[in-house]
């Protein structure tokens, strides 16, 4: 029951990030879509690169793990 | 967000990023992975660095960038082609090689993209409506951050739960055991960090996808 309650913790981030996106269809006014923010940051040289190694060190991890 | 709110928000943003950075660092070297918490470590001082001159910096980039047109057919080809090496390779040094040019060329391009050229033109853009989806975006990033800090405190502490309480390394590692999913995951991972960094035919002047 325990290790079901921690896998729905990590299924909600998906879901969480689904719902921001239908709320930016449904409620734009208050709710800009997340790739609008995401362009935002991604003017940022820091932010840029913190992100993407973010995102590479994910392969990192799980190919030298796997 | 624009003029000097725009300034704060911007240094708001890379005193953010590098404190990130610091913090993912100092965790691996916690956790006992000191090629993980280097790699942080090092882009982060490239860009404390890079801040003392980032203003003559700025005009270099944006003159290096303005015309810059590229066709990215070829990594339809190059994509597949990596990920099969990336996927049959076994552990050892040659892995972590191509890994590590792999990430320096990530670095390399994303370090490069022309920040103006990324800049939103349209003003309607910058609203309260942006302030609330990045509230949202940081609540489920620190969700995120918490529940596997949580799982890898319980596991660590007490390594009898660790069946309990997975961090997320120990769901989705499985996958990268079988040869097939190990090569899709790859490819779907290499793609995503090529259209990040890539410039875009049709961007008409962005250098993003």
């Amino acid at each position: 029951m325990t290790r079901d309650i921690a896998i729905i913790g990590y299924l909600s981030v998906p879901l969480m990030l689904g719902a921001l996106i239908l709320f930016s269809r449904f409620w734009p006014n208050m709710w800009a879509s997340p790739t609008d923010v995401l362009s935002l940051i991604w003017q940022n040289r820091a932010a840029r690169m913190t992100l993407l190694i973010f995102v590479w060190w994910f392969g990192w991890h799980f190919l030298l793990d796997g | 967000m624009a003029g000097g709110g725009g300034n704060s928000f911007q240094r708001w943003l890379t005193c953010g990023s590098i404190l990130v950075l610091l913090l993912t660092s100092v965790f691996h070297f916690y956790r006992g992975s000191p090629a993980d918490g280097g790699v942080y470590l090092v882009l982060a001082v490239a860009l404390i660095l890079n801040g003392r001159q980032e203003s003559t910096d700025a005009k270099v980039q944006r003159d290096r960038h303005s015309s810059s047109q590229f066709h990215p057919w070829w990594l339809i080809v190059l994509l597949p082609l990596l990920a099969t090496v990336a996927a049959l390779l076994p552990l050892g040094a040659w892995l972590v090689v191509l890994l590590l040019g792999t990430g320096a060329g990530i670095m390399i391009l994303g370090w490069r993209i022309d920040p103006k050229a990324e800049a939103v033109s349209n003003p309607r853009m910058l609203g309260p409506q942006h302030r609330n989806t990045a509230l949202g975006l940081c609540v489920v990033v620190l969700f995120l951050c918490f529940w596997e800090l949580w799982m890898y405190f319980t596991k660590h502490l007490n390594p009898e739960l660790e069946s309990i309480y997975p961090p997320l390394t120990d769901l989705v590692e499985p996958a990268f055991q079988g040869m097939s999913t190990r090569w899709l995951l790859t490819l779907l991972w290499m793609t995503g960090c090529a259209l990040l960094v890539v410039p875009h035919p049709r961007a008409n002047g962005r250098n993003r996808i």
